[in-house]
């Protein structure tokens, strides 16, 4: 699997990215955690050339996308290689400046 | 039905102060807010007994649990009502917005909103951007090496895919604000540029150059709200809203400007007025793209246009719309809570024709100022009024 987890609403089918203890959408307390495949579509990019600390800075410049999941959810993102807006991606959690970070890659 | 707890409908402005920006060396949050405050109360002919309410906001090179007493205390008041509040950029606009709200609900009689850091010195760059980066979720997104202008540069990318707009046309916007600033007394960033000057510029996070993003200032700024009205020409506030449509930029709607939308409407419908109605205005600009997409939520300039409407002359001192005549963030510079706050001293000026030189040609009865905070998360609208 992707190593990316999504969370799911088993009452009224929400999905979303940012972990928390119940649904954003109708409150219920016990939402699924659950794999993302690691399909998604990029819905913004950028290259980023002035990073915030030395660790970036040691590997700028670096791609950061908003990717949509194919299950639903957008997903900040590094891009392996650049992408345009729409573009078809795959990613995994991998390690990034010695963080294990989602990254994609143009498919 | 309960009766209304005042018979106050709006909040008058009697004086506002904004100090220079930029590199100050020796000044703090603490005295760049006293500068400011001074500067107000010397405005609008008061003294610091005459204030029972004070608001303030925060300050990333003074992080304290009670910003308001702190300043409080330095500054001599024995405030009736004092706090601080948070909203990021949107600081500016929420303190004006809440001082309105507590001289209607007959709180307070003369509140003194006032903010003040100092940004530039007080802090290093790195420390600055990483402290700023906390707008971004502390797992799913800092730990990425997002930055701000990295957030700003996605929903850049975002709305240039979607207008079609070109990085040309959002660096009409740096043009304009830097030749507004060009003189202005106190703007940090006064060198004239042109647009090929912002497209060369070294790239921050694409699609975004430097000249697309404000610098980083040392400044305060200041205004006083009451209950009545001051002597001569004035202005007051009869419209307010607010809308949080997110915190982070990977839960933010698709209509990724949509907050303003929302906040605009509530202050409008309050106020009785649209945005037609308007003859000034005052909006927030961390970036050339942010400025971009609250012009054409406002619905001020149509989708993709704002900057072929600055091209056009729309937005300048003497055109049809004069808009952040003080050279905005982008030049005249951002310090945090002050730095939105100066957009609305500036209304103040123009819009009671207190601005000398730069007075604009028209004499406008409404205008609007908007702030934002986050990501476009946070967003207040109010509507500005002329009084005689
Ligand atoms: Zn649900």
């Amino acid at each position: 699997m992707s190593g990316i987890e999504i969370q799911s609403c088993p009452a009224c089918a929400k999905t979303w990215y940012l972990p928390r203890q119940l649904c954003p959408g109708c409150g219920h307390a016990g939402p699924e955690t659950r794999p993302a495949s690691g399909q998604g579509t990029v819905w913004s990019v950028t290259r980023v050339e002035r990073a915030p600390d030395e660790t970036f800075r040691a590997i700028a410049p670096y791609l950061i996308a908003l990717v949509d999941l194919a299950e639903g959810p957008r997903v900040m993102a590094h891009l392996t290689a650049p992408a345009p807006i729409g573009a078809q991606v795959t990613g995994e959690v991998r390690d990034i400046a010695g963080r294990a970070l989602p990254v994609f890659s143009p498919r | 039905m309960t009766a209304p707890a005042s018979h106050i409908r709006a909040s008058h402005v009697l004086g506002a102060h904004v100090t220079p920006f930029g590199k100050l060396e020796g000044s703090s949050t603490v005295s760049l807010m006293t500068e400011a405050a001074q500067g107000a109360l010397d405005a609008a002919g008061l003294q610091r007994s005459d204030i029972d309410g004070l608001i303030c906001g925060y300050s990333t090179a003074l992080p304290h649990l009670m910003l308001a007493t702190v300043f409080s205390e330095h500054f001599g008041l024995r405030p009736n009502y004092a706090h601080a509040i948070q909203m990021g950029g949107g600081t500016g606009a929420g303190m004006l917005m809440l001082g309105d709200a507590l001289i209607r609900a007959g709180e307070a009689h003369t509140i003194l909103v006032v903010g003040g850091e100092n940004r530039l010195t007080g802090m290093s760059r790195d420390a600055a951007v990483q402290t700023l980066a906390q707008v971004g979720h502390p797992k799913a997104e800092s730990p990425l090496g997002a930055t701000i202008p990295a957030y700003y540069a996605l929903t850049a990318a975002r709305y240039l895919h979607e207008t079609g707009a070109s990085q040309a046309d959002l660096a009409e916007l740096a043009v304009l604000m830097r030749r507004l600033a060009s003189d202005t007394p106190g703007a940090q960033l006064t060198a004239p540029i042109a647009v090929d000057d912002v497209l060369g510029s070294k790239t921050i996070a694409d699609p975004l150059k430097l000249m697309d993003c404000c610098p980083i200032s040392d400044g305060g700024a200041a205004v006083i709200l009451s209950a009545e009205p001051g002597e001569g020409p004035g202005m007051r506030i009869i419209g307010a809203g607010q809308a949080h449509t997110h915190q982070h930029i990977s839960e933010a709607p698709d209509d990724i400007c949509l907050g303003a939308k929302l906040a605009s409407a509530r202050a409008f419908e309050r106020a009785g007025a649209s945005v037609a109605d308007m003859g000034y205005l005052a909006v927030y600009d961390s970036f050339t793209v942010t400025l971009a997409l609250l012009l054409e939520a406002l619905g001020v300039c149509a989708p993709g246009q704002a900057g072929k409407d600055a091209a056009a002359g729309r937005f300048a001192r003497m055109g049809d719309l004069p808009l952040n005549t003080h050279g905005g963030l982008l030049s005249y510079g951002h310090c945090g809570v002050a730095g939105a706050m100066a957009h609305f001293v500036e209304a103040w000026r123009q819009m009671t024709g207190r601005a000398g030189p730069r007075q604009i040609a028209g004499e406008p009865a409404l205008g609007l100022y908007h702030g934002d905070g986050g990501v476009l998360s946070s967003h207040v609208s109010l509507i500005l009024e002329r009084t005689s």
